[in-house]
């Protein structure tokens, strides 16, 4: 691309003719439609795994109460396992393993790395489209028929897969129902899609920056994304590879993960036997670990975006949050194991991962502190984006820090299991993630739309959310602490009447019922966002530019919304991604394609 | 604007995109194999003795297998070669020889490796007794030397003791309640190319007969190397998969009747066999699905559909068979790696 000349919008041949309805929103090409495509299928998931989650909470608040009006629309729906409106162990075990894997692989990853990605990265680094628009498709697509498998998984005999998002061997290979076969068939078309848009990604950041765009001058979200995209695109395989495994087990009767004298209710398994359960979990956390910053990497890099935007100034530390991102990346291939302190790995193991843990502490620490400094001294704008956005830094630093007694064996031999990780690990993700992609959908909805959300009801979403969420999360961390198990599906009631090491303490139940009507409350706080978003597409307040937060990178220098081929001219880049309130400048930001 | 560097380089990086494109793809593919690859050595070193029954492999079809996926190499190479060149005829027939290779690969695994795997059979014994009593049936005066020549070729153990090795052969028939069915399991199974529905398997208490009444009382195997038929000098040889279930004579082998009261374990040498036989079907179907992939994007840029390119950009379609000749280098690298561990070592 050598001519910045005046190159008209409609000069590539895919769009010569006027699309039809199919190619341009269903089965379209063009990054920003899958984005959104992409971003809609992910939210209405995030709604679904929350409503599972609910669904327990009540089970767990009020075990083997009927669940009122949902109770019997379950009953008619899945038949006997929610027999009187009652969620029976089975389901409850059903839920839980469905809602991770929801939240995790068709929520939380599409909507922070596809969604965000797909719409901002080519418009970031000033290209017309992705590498590969037609792997782009397939990858959404591929996604789509994951999803959909999941979802019919639901409602086969036996119910969707229950041992959990981990699926640990032989426990899920071996019950009766087929459940986890779909679960699998269903992970590695996610995965395929997943690796599609790898390619795609790391292809697109290389290949496609706009002259001038060279790697120092790239938004730290197009870093935070081409990490992301090499976590998926290495760390993925061998869950694929692991799944393939257990396919196999489920349906061809091999013993991968299968050992010799496995019993099964009782009896001997007819299985050949010399398999290795500790091969699925390694296989399993080796995607695991760096699943972890495959959530929170791309929600890192809307959030440093919309601080430099909200508080005018320019990123404090940019390389060294680079830096950081790219060690974090690397690290997180070599700190898996510390999942497994408690499988009898041997010490020598557990000692290597627990270093490499508290090792990968260091970056994390350093982009957290990073942003924490671009605080100082900054002309803040409260905006609900960056309201979120500065939520995210102490809820992302509660998760991490409490991560660290997870990190050392000797500690996480009392907490492993217990409601302290579920608090940990929901800190990281949940007011940490979400609030991440929250700031990233009130920020650039007005590039989308064209209308801005209500700013009113933004906040009032906002502020609900951090209430609640809080009230969920931080109780848990006194329920580990007591003692109470993750996997209980009547939220310990068994045990309130037992004593000494097997009792658990009256108030860790009592909890339970508080942390169970916070849940509810933060899925009455979603009402204003889920409202805003769908009124403001029509009714929002209209933007006057194409640059309504006076921003410095490119995406915000095309139209809005941008057309297909996003620049009427190619930008050429000569500035830092973050020139704000340059001294001596005319205004606050100078745009990264403005001439020096 | 339309999407750059889709034919030519891009300046600071030298690349154009779908080269950057199928070498990620192609660390994610190494990613794939490397996870299977060390499922391999984990299963391997945790396997218990005489239980990693290696040696039945056949070497020489997978030296053959190996030599074609080679020369389908060069041939790929030298139809982008020729292309540079501007020489299309030449192309066209570079590539139609690296199809035909493809084709050859996957035929011998589909119609001849896979299934000689499904109709063999391992016999295990509920206690040494039995194990004696049919090793005895089977080889006569031989049977010492028999068990110690399995032990040796097929386990790599010699140490292996009677009660530690699987009698093995074809199943020339069954009993059901006194009534003998002389019924060439193997060649019917042959037929169907080994489909899984075909098996008659069995496990202590608990048998897995899909095609064979429930109250089979006997099975009647004739067993490797058993030596009842001179005429087929093949038959000596225990530790090669020998297809005599081809021979059409399967109901002349004088087999051993095996009741299954004393059977431990039957079963063909499918994947549940053992995690060997597991990991060598994943493996190996997972490399002969790549090689399909493979034949699909070959042909797909030998048919009309794909060469109209080369009429309309020649340097993209070339750049095109570079890519493919890159994911093909990738699947017949692994086939490289595969031979070794799952035939020699």
């Amino acid at each position: 691309m050598q001519t910045a000349t005046h190159t008209e919008v409609h000069h590539d041949d895919h769009s010569h003719a006027e699309q039809s309805f199919w190619t341009k929103y269903i089965f379209s090409t063009d990054h920003k439609v899958i984005g959104i495509q992409y971003g809609v299928t992910a939210l209405v998931f995030l709604l679904f795994g929350f409503g599972l989650m609910m669904a327990m909470r009540w089970q767990i608040a009020k075990p083997d109460q009927p669940i009122p009006v949902i109770g019997a629309l379950l009953e008619s729906v899945l038949g006997n396992v929610a027999k009187d409106g009652i969620i029976s162990a089975q389901l409850y075990n059903v839920f839980g393993a469905m809602h991770g894997t929801i939240m995790v692989f068709m929520a939380i990853v599409p909507l922070g790395f596809a969604a965000f990605g797909n719409y901002i990265v080519p418009l970031q680094i000033g290209a017309p489209d992705m590498c590969f628009p037609r792997v782009n498709m397939a990858s959404f697509w591929a996604f789509f028929l994951g999803c959909v498998t999941m979802t019919v998984s639901f409602f086969i005999p036996g119910g969707a897969a229950q041992a959990g998002w981990t699926s640990y061997s032989p426990l899920a290979t071996s019950l009766p129902t087929d459940g986890q076969t779909y679960w699998l068939v269903a992970m590695v078309l996610l995965i395929t899609s997943s690796l599609l848009g790898a390619v795609n990604f790391i292809a697109t950041i290389i290949q496609l920056r706009a002259p001038g765009m060279t790697w120092g001058r790239l938004p730290f979200f197009v870093w935070a994304q081409f990490v992301t995209a090499f976590l998926l695109l290495l760390a993925f395989p061998p869950l694929e590879a692991a799944g393939v495994m257990q396919l196999m087990d489920k349906v061809a009767g091999t013993s991968f993960f299968l050992p010799t004298g496995l019993f099964i209710s009782g009896q001997p398994a007819t299985i050949s036997g010399g398999g290795s359960p500790l091969l699925w979990q390694h296989l399993f956390w080796f995607l695991g670990h760096p699943e972890v910053y495959v959530l929170i990497l791309p929600a890192i890099g809307i959030v440093t975006e919309v601080i430099a935007n909200s508080t005018r100034r320019p990123v404090w530390g940019y390389r060294l949050m680079v830096g950081a991102v790219l060690v974090l990346g690397f690290l997180s291939f070599i700190v898996w194991a510390h999942h497994m302190y408690l499988t009898g790995m041997g010490n020598k193991v557990a000692t290597f991962f627990q270093t490499t843990t508290m090792i990968i502490s260091i970056p994390s620490v350093i982009l957290l502190t990073c942003l924490f400094m671009s605080l100082w001294k900054g002309a803040i704008r409260f905006t609900t984006a960056s309201m979120f956005a500065f939520s995210f830094l102490p809820m992302f630093g509660i998760g991490g820090l409490t991560g660290l007694p997870l990190g050392f064996n000797f500690t996480d031999i009392h907490l492993h299991d217990s409601y302290y990780v579920i608090a940990h690990f929901h800190y990281v993700v949940a007011p940490g993630t979400i609030f991440g992609l929250f700031a990233g959908v009130y920020y650039w909805y007005p590039k989308m739309t064209g209308r801005k959300m209500s700013e009113y009801w933004g906040k009032v979403h906002f502020w609900c959310s951090l209430i609640f969420m809080n009230l969920i999360f931080l109780p848990m961390f006194k329920q580990g602490f007591d003692g109470m198990s993750r996997r209980m599906s009547d939220g310990g009631a068994t045990y309130a009447s037992g004593e000494g090491v097997l009792g658990l303490a009256a108030e860790s139940i009592m909890t339970n019922t508080i942390i169970s009507h916070a849940a509810w409350g933060l899925a009455i706080a979603q009402v204003p966002f889920i409202v805003n978003f769908f009124w403001s597409i029509r009714n929002g307040e209209k933007v006057t530019s194409d640059n309504p937060w006076n921003s410095t990178t490119l995406e915000w220098q095309t139209p809005t919304p941008p057309p297909h081929g996003n620049f009427i001219t190619q930008p050429v880049v000569y500035r830092d991604a973050y020139e704000y309130s340059k001294p001596g400048a005319s205004k606050d930001y100078l745009p990264q394609n403005e001439k020096v | 604007m339309e999407i750059p560097y889709n034919s030519t380089q891009r300046p600071d990086t030298g690349l154009y995109n779908a080269k950057v494109g199928i070498w990620l793809f192609l660390a994610s593919e190494v990613m794939l194999f490397g996870a299977l690859f060390s499922a391999y050595v984990l299963l391997r070193v945790g396997a218990s003795p005489g239980t990693w029954s290696m040696g039945l492999m056949n070497i020489p079809v997978g030296t053959f297998n190996t030599v074609i996926l080679i020369l389908s190499s060069v041939t790929v190479v030298m139809a982008w070669a020729s292309l540079k060149l501007g020489d299309f005829k030449a192309y066209k027939k570079y590539q139609i020889a690296t199809i035909l290779c493809a084709a050859a690969f996957v035929l011998v695994k589909w119609s001849y490796e896979w299934p000689a795997k499904f109709t063999h059979y391992d016999v295990t014994f509920k206690d040494a007794t039995a194990a004696k009593d049919y090793f005895v049936a089977a080889y006569g005066d031989n049977h010492s030397k028999q068990v110690t020549k399995i032990a040796k070729d097929r386990y790599n153990d010699p140490e292996l003791q009677i009660t530690q090795v699987p009698l093995s052969g074809h199943i020339v028939g069954y009993k059901v309640k006194g009534d003998t069915h002389v019924h060439d399991v193997g060649k019917v199974m042959n037929i169907w190319n080994g489909a899984w529905f075909w098996r008659i398997n069995w496990q202590d208490t608990n048998m897995v007969a899909l095609n064979c009444p429930k109250d089979i009382t006997a099975v009647i195997l004739h067993a490797d190397g058993a030596d009842d038929d001179h005429a087929k000098p093949q038959h000596a040889k225990t530790a090669s998969l020998s297809t005599d279930a081809h021979s059409g004579a399967g109901s002349k082998h004088h087999g051993v009747e095996i009741p299954v009261s004393r059977i431990k374990r039957l079963s063909s040498l499918e994947p549940a066999h053992s995690p060997f036989f597991a990991i060598y079907f994943t493996l190996t179907g997972l490399h002969a699905l790549h090689v399909l992939g493979g034949i699909v994007v070959l042909s797909y840029n030998l048919l009309p559909i794909g060469t109209r390119l080369w009429l309309k950009d020649p340097d993209r379609f070339a750049n095109r068979i570079e890519t493919t000749g890159l994911f093909w280098h990738f699947v017949d690298l692994v086939w490289i790696f595969l031979f070794p561990i799952l035939y020699l070592l």
